[in-house]
């Protein structure tokens, strides 16, 4: 229990009110924690950059890559504003949603039609104020509207999160953080900071960071 | 009783939306002289009284037009339903003039003066030159609005010496009357009132002399109230057919202008905008805007009006806009909620996410837009659904007994779900998703739905590739025994 209790006050979005005069500036504690403490101990201000693009890039769907932003997200859809999902690539399914403690009725799902139409979908979800964190699956998206995105973030107050191909790591990008997904496992995902404000490049892994306990392997009897 | 007299002068050109759109001068015409015109035929030196010929040789381009007098009863009609937003006496003093009894109004708009600006300001917005005039009597505030005199008479006892200066051309003269009084020497109000009352009345006719009884508050002056129709519908007629998308935007912005007034009066708001653009050759093209709850705010309902015109295209040339409003919905006055009391007190005071919608809905389509509920069923593509945002359906109560009933834990369902599973091939009885697929977790068994046809018996597992994604895969459990994949542990 107590373990439990030091572990989570090792969270740098916790503020203890014996932390008298607190050592972080102004700024860090709007940073958003992930939630992953290996990840926001590396991370500068202990968490996401607020109001700027994030990306994360992965290579196929099921890396890992949302069950990485889950707490954050949980987080942020509990504080009032909305999580805007932009163009998914898929049905992003309420069940699991919920069991991670997003409030689905903060979560805007939007299914423009056409690329154009989404990326103008985003930037008025980034820019209008009204949403915490935006997400979007841009097919191709070139450095110029990036560049407006990022401009739109920071007129809303808002993260914007980016999930891209791996190949996207070769081009430039006005991303305030960018993280590469490696080879994930139910017990280990190794993450690559490719880019980030205020720190050099670096890689981490989270160990048990799905955060659900492993289960006891067992063979699976298969039906004839 | 104080009585405030909006005089239009130029209301033969302002009833038509686009009159002073464009740099052409145009000119509006009644047996055979120039009644009004426009800013632009101003500048070409274009007088009232004019013959439309010397007109047209002051000005190469000009539109020429004749009077339409049923335009300008409709417009003043639009304008005195618009005027019931600031009082609740308002009439109709034809052909250009609006009498509004402004005494009742004063206490609420915080004195004449901010009530004075507000209403010019408004009439500003809806492309009118305007001039008023307020005196304790209709007719004697017609009178000071005629002759443009701006300070406002406000006793009884002010309105002799207020009146006696007017010039006499401010009372509608037919000729015989002006040759009779320039005769008389009578330049101002005060000369003829000077007149022994028996000769006045022989020489000017009882009209004149009565029209100045009622000024001065001598003899009765009723004035119908102007009752504005049951359901909100307004309009406006082109000189020329639009075919520019922009330019709709002025006259469609003055119709909500008008409409969000008549809201006001009403104490209602509307979801739904009903704009019809007539065509010149074709049917009228219906244009809709929508909002997420009722509103009566010009300004909102303008910025949703610029951004719903990117969209729209236009093959022919418009000549009218008409106005309906949909349903009225009462306005409720809101409560400052207490945090103490709030039910759940988890959420911050959420903020205002009602403009964002309205965009992305406007531009993408309503059906576009959506937000995730659950739904407590076992199956699981239909243990969700998409409802519209706001709409309050969201249940929090499948998720707990879900919970509670199963032991679980919430991390078997994958974020992703494939909108139909998407069957796999096998290679020696193990299903193949790039590479051959590893059982992580499972089975979970999920029999569900034979009372209403969906019936479905599989074997659900969480599986991995050799690539290093996290599938959820199931096994049907009848027929053919096939492999499917239905989801994606993202």
């Amino acid at each position: 229990m107590q373990q439990a209790i030091d572990q989570l006050l090792e969270q740098p979005g916790i503020w203890r009110a014996t932390d008298q005069g607190g050592t972080r500036d102004h700024a860090s504690e709007r940073h958003i924690p992930t939630g992953f403490s290996a990840l926001d101990s590396v991370l500068p201000g202990g968490g996401l950059p607020p109001a700027a693009l994030t990306e994360i890039l992965h290579g196929r769907h099921g890396m890992g890559e949302l069950q990485l932003l889950m707490p954050a997200l949980a987080r942020l859809s509990r504080g009032g504003r909305w999580i805007a999902m932009v163009a998914p690539p898929f049905l992003p399914y309420a069940p699991a949603l919920a069991a991670q403690g997003l409030d689905l009725s903060r979560v805007l799902t939007v299914h423009p039609g056409e690329a154009s139409q989404s990326l103008w979908a985003v930037e008025q979800a980034l820019r209008s104020g009204t949403c915490a964190a935006v997400l979007l699956w841009p097919r191709q998206c070139d450095e110029r509207s990036l560049r407006r995105l990022q401009l739109a973030a920071e007129a809303g107050d808002s993260l914007g999160l980016l999930f891209r191909e791996q190949t996207a790591a070769q081009q430039r990008s006005p991303a305030a953080l960018r993280l590469m997904l490696e080879d994930s496992s139910r017990e280990r995902l190794n993450v690559r900071i490719l880019k980030c404000r205020g720190t050099p490049a670096g890689s981490i892994s989270l160990d048990h960071w799905a955060g659900s306990p492993v289960r006891q392997q067992q063979a699976l009897p298969l039906e004839p | 009783m104080l009585w405030l007299c909006i005089y239009l002068p130029h209301l033969p050109v302002e009833s038509f939306g686009d009159a002073e759109t464009g740099d052409r001068p145009l000119i509006i015409s009644e047996a055979g002289a120039v009644i009004d015109c426009n800013r632009q035929a101003c500048r070409h030196g274009i007088k009232i009284g004019m013959t439309p010929s010397a007109a047209h040789a002051l000005a190469e381009d000009l539109r020429h037009h004749p009077r339409v007098i049923q335009n300008e009863q409709k417009r003043l009609e639009q304008l005195a339903t618009w005027a019931g937003q600031f009082t609740a006496r308002v009439s109709l003093d034809p052909p250009s003039g609006l009498l509004l009894e402004i005494g009742g109004s004063l206490r609420y708009f915080q004195g004449l003066e901010p009530l004075r600006q507000k209403i010019h300001q408004g009439l500003h917005r809806l492309g009118h030159r305007v001039m008023m005039g307020i005196a304790p009597t209709p007719t004697a505030a017609g009178l000071m609005a005629r002759s443009g005199r701006q300070t406002p008479v406000m006793q009884r006892s002010e309105l002799n010496h207020a009146l006696a200066s007017l010039p006499v051309d401010v009372l509608a003269l037919d000729a015989k009357q002006s040759t009779a009084l320039q005769g008389l020497g009578c330049h101002c109000i005060g000369d003829i009132r000077a007149l022994p009352t028996a000769g006045a009345l022989r020489r000017l006719g009882k009209a004149l002399i009565h029209t100045l009884q009622k000024a001065h508050g001598e003899r009765p002056d009723p004035r119908a109230d102007w009752t504005p129709p049951a359901q909100f519908r307004s309009e406006m007629e082109f000189l020329e057919p639009i075919t520019d998308v922009q330019q709709l935007y002025p006259g469609m912005a003055q119709l909500i202008e008008g409409l969000c007034a008549d809201l006001r009066r009403r104490d209602a708001g509307v979801m739904r905008l009903r704009f019809t653009l007539a065509q010149q050759s074709s049917e009228a093209l219906p244009f809709t805007l929508g909002l997420l709850r009722p509103g009566r705010d010009a300004a909102h309902m303008r910025l949703l009006l610029e951004r719903r015109l990117e969209r729209l295209s236009i093959k022919d040339g418009i000549t009218g806009i008409t106005l309906q409003a949909g349903r009225l919905y009462a306005m409720q006055g809101s409560n400052n909620r207490l945090d103490l009391i709030t039910e759940d007190a988890v959420h911050e005071p959420s903020i205002a996410w009602e403009p964002l919608v309205e965009t992305l809905d406007n531009r993408l389509g309503s059906d576009r837009v959506k937000t995730l509920a659950l739904c407590a069923e076992h199956r699981p593509e239909r243990a969700w659904q998409y409802i519209r945002p706001g709409s309050g359906q969201h249940q929090k109560a499948p998720l707990s007994s879900h919970q509670n009933r199963h032991t679980r834990t919430p991390a078997d369902r994958p974020f992703w779900l494939l909108p139909q599973p998407q069957q796999l091939n096998c290679q020696q009885g193990q299903p193949v998703y790039n590479g051959a697929l590893v059982l992580e977790n499972g089975p979970e068994r999920i029999e569900s739905g034979w009372w209403d046809g969906g019936d479905i018996a599989r074997d659900y597992y969480q599986a991995r590739n050799s690539q290093g994604q996290r599938l959820w895969v199931f096994r049907e459990r009848r027929g053919e025994r096939s492999w499917y994949l239905h989801g994606i542990f993202a």
